[in-house]
């Protein structure tokens, strides 16, 4: 009886599970209080004494649950010539590689016009999209 | 409590994985009223401005170019790695990328890396370590277009492969130019073939462009040798 009982204990007692499995366990029915106090208080402690590290896994998991922050290139073109866009980053190095003005993002559509006759694949993508 | 959770932070400092939840979720209020060593620390984070649409991972900037005549080392190559900024939101990475030049027009042995907040782009980096990378040879003329689809592909969550990418990568060599996607563990099969099959997709390269993958051991390796520095230890 006392062996069962510890072995019980020492499956919950588990301290590394990966956190995937740690949320799993807390929606998994709770284990009858009076039978395993001990188990229980442990995992208390465990749940108050999370780590940052943990924290925003669990934050990032959530996220994942709700889908991912996805946008497609045509979305992200669309937003570049926004004027929020077009401002100058408030902290920029001073750089050759690093422009006064923002450059026209026409002249990147200019560029690609160029080169999409070579690419019928690409036309071809184009037309599924609304 | 709080304690706690300061220790730790600054102890996770390089660990990407926090870096768009501590700025995203917590009011900003509240930071001012911490004491100054936190503030310090959360303020180095981007957030997105108002009204901005936000990023699933905040990244960064960088730009390297190799300085002539100095022999290449891993110090010299991080001292000649220069950061250019972070963004949270796809504003930002327009600001940011609308005041950069583009790859196409760079001149002499240089790069361009935009990784995620906190991965240096380096092989010896923690996210990188066991990594590797798919690369692309383009001939001259493709690498702004190229780079361009390809880092919006991986701000857009395109290649739908979890936390696995890490960042990219435009290399302008004398006669030909690189790009390369870096994503955390070489061994996921399932990872790079599907990376390789986003990058066929959304850089809509010509169906005999050469994809070749490279573990950063390999990389390491190969440096390592071209350079002729074998660790001493190493019985060779």
């Amino acid at each position: 009886m006392e062996v069962s009982r510890r072995r019980i204990l020492q499956k919950h007692l588990e301290p590394a599970r990966p956190l995937r499995r740690c949320i799993h366990v807390n929606i998994e029915p709770r284990i009858n209080a009076a039978s395993c106090a001990q188990a229980l208080r442990e995992q208390v402690d465990q749940e108050t004494n999370i780590g940052i590290e943990q924290f925003y896994k669990i934050v990032n998991l959530h996220k994942q649950k709700h889908g991912r922050i996805t946008y497609t290139r045509d979305f992200l073109i669309g937003l570049a010539s926004c004027p929020a866009a077009r401002k100058k980053p408030e902290f920029l190095p001073e750089h050759p590689i690093v422009l006064i003005e923002a450059r026209d993002p026409g002249h990147l559509k200019l560029h690609e016009l160029r080169l999409e006759g070579e690419k019928e694949d690409m036309a071809a993508e184009r037309a599924h999209s609304p | 409590m709080n304690n706690k959770f300061d220790a730790l932070k600054d102890d996770d400092s390089g660990d990407h994985d926090q870096d768009q939840g501590s700025p995203k979720d917590s009011e900003k209020e509240k930071i001012e009223d911490e004491d100054k060593e936190q503030n310090t620390s959360k303020k180095k984070m981007v957030v997105p401005g108002a009204g901005e649409h936000p990023l699933q991972y905040n990244y960064t900037f960088w730009y390297s170019r190799r300085t002539p005549g100095r022999p290449a080392s891993t110090q010299s190559y991080e001292q000649n790695i220069k950061q250019i900024g972070s963004f949270a939101s796809v504003e930002q990475f327009w600001r940011f990328y609308s005041h950069m030049i583009r790859p196409g027009d760079l001149t002499g042995h240089s790069d361009f890396h935009l990784f995620k907040e906190g991965i240096k782009p380096m092989w010896e980096d923690d996210a990188n370590k066991m990594g590797g990378k798919w690369i692309i040879r383009l001939r001259k003329g493709l690498a702004s277009r190229c780079w361009e689809n390809l880092i919006l592909a991986m701000l857009g969550e395109q290649f739908m492969v979890g936390e696995e990418i890490c960042g990219a990568v435009v290399s302008v060599r004398f006669q030909e130019d690189i790009i390369s996607i870096w994503n955390k563990t070489a061994s996921d099969q399932a990872t790079t073939a599907r990376i390789r099959d986003t990058l066929r997709r959304v850089l809509n390269l010509p169906p005999n462009t050469i994809m070749e993958y490279k573990t950063h051991t390999d990389s390491i390796k190969a440096w390592e040798d071209f350079h002729g520095l074998v660790n001493a230890s190493g019985g060779r």
